[in-house]
């Protein structure tokens, strides 16, 4: 009778982390097309954020939310693409142009939240808000077609947004909310 | 520009110039990188979980991705200089 395949657990941890990493993809190119707003360098950006997660991997905390740690490394990459960019043309070789970021260290309040969180948050909000919202977050509309749809001018689709986006941080981050309440 | 400005960045509001100074801006601003990461993190949050893949994602290193750029127009010009060289009496009609 032939033995059990042998199989390396450390070999099945990565894989799964790469599954995971996957299940991210999407909403992490959403995310750095709206920050880079070209397609290219989007995926420049999530390629680059999946190889440090896979660098970094032993700095990722099993159990705690996994976009949210591949959302603070893509927002320092960024960060230190904007530097670069700052900086201007030079030349030094990119190596000595790019400081590197801090430790990435995704806010505890962000690595404890589930989606359901957020989903629950936005049904609790009133219903011009989470109309404008919607629209913009999860339909990637801009505020010309929100403020055409919704018959509302543009810089109201600006003020609900903002609106929106406060009074979900206070939901979400009550303890937060109410440091900045009582200073 | 202003910390102000940080929601029409985000939201992609703001022309192409006023984009560069914004993030100009925000290199040096400590309390629009954290308020930047925040907006990233709700909406990130906000976004539908996609399926999971069988797949794992295609990890490309920077420099091969580069290099593809580079080699593509390469090789497309070897390709019609060898065309070229070839000459038409190498073609075969299709008529």
């Amino acid at each position: 009778m032939a033995p059990p395949p042998v199989t390396d657990p450390s070999m099945d941890a990565e894989a799964e982390f790469h599954r995971c990493l996957r299940e991210h993809e999407l909403a992490l190119r959403t995310l750095a097309l709206r920050l880079c707003r070209s397609s290219a360098d989007a995926g420049d950006l999530v390629q680059d954020t999946f190889e440090r997660a896979l660098r970094r991997r032993a700095q990722y905390e099993p159990g705690t939310n996994l976009r949210a740690w591949l959302c603070t490394l893509l927002h320092h990459l960024f960060l230190d693409r904007c530097r670069a960019r700052s900086r201007g043309p030079t030349h030094a070789p990119l190596d000595e142009l790019v400081v590197p970021a801090p430790e990435p260290a995704s806010e505890p309040v962000w690595a404890a939240l589930t989606r359901d969180d957020v989903v629950a948050a936005v049904g609790r909000l009133d219903p011009e808000f989470r109309s404008v919202y919607q629209l913009h977050t999860l339909d990637g509309m801009p505020y010309t077609e929100i403020a055409a749809r919704l018959g509302i001018p543009k810089a109201t689709v600006g003020t609900r947004l903002a609106r929106a986006r406060r009074k979900l941080r206070d939901l979400l981050m009550p303890a937060r909310a109410a440091d900045e309440s009582h200073p | 520009m202003s910390c102000d400005d940080l929601d029409l960045y985000f939201d992609g509001e703001l022309p192409a110039d006023q984009r560069a100074a914004f993030e100009a801006h925000l290199v040096g601003c400590p309390r629009c990188q954290a308020g930047l990461h925040e907006l990233m993190q709700l909406t990130i949050a906000s976004l539908p979980a996609a399926e999971a893949a069988a797949a794992p994602p295609k990890v490309v290193p920077l420099l091969r991705r580069r290099a593809l750029w580079v080699a593509a127009p390469l090789l497309a010009a070897a390709a019609a200089a060898v065309l070229y060289l070839r000459g038409p009496g190498d073609r075969k009609s299709v008529v």
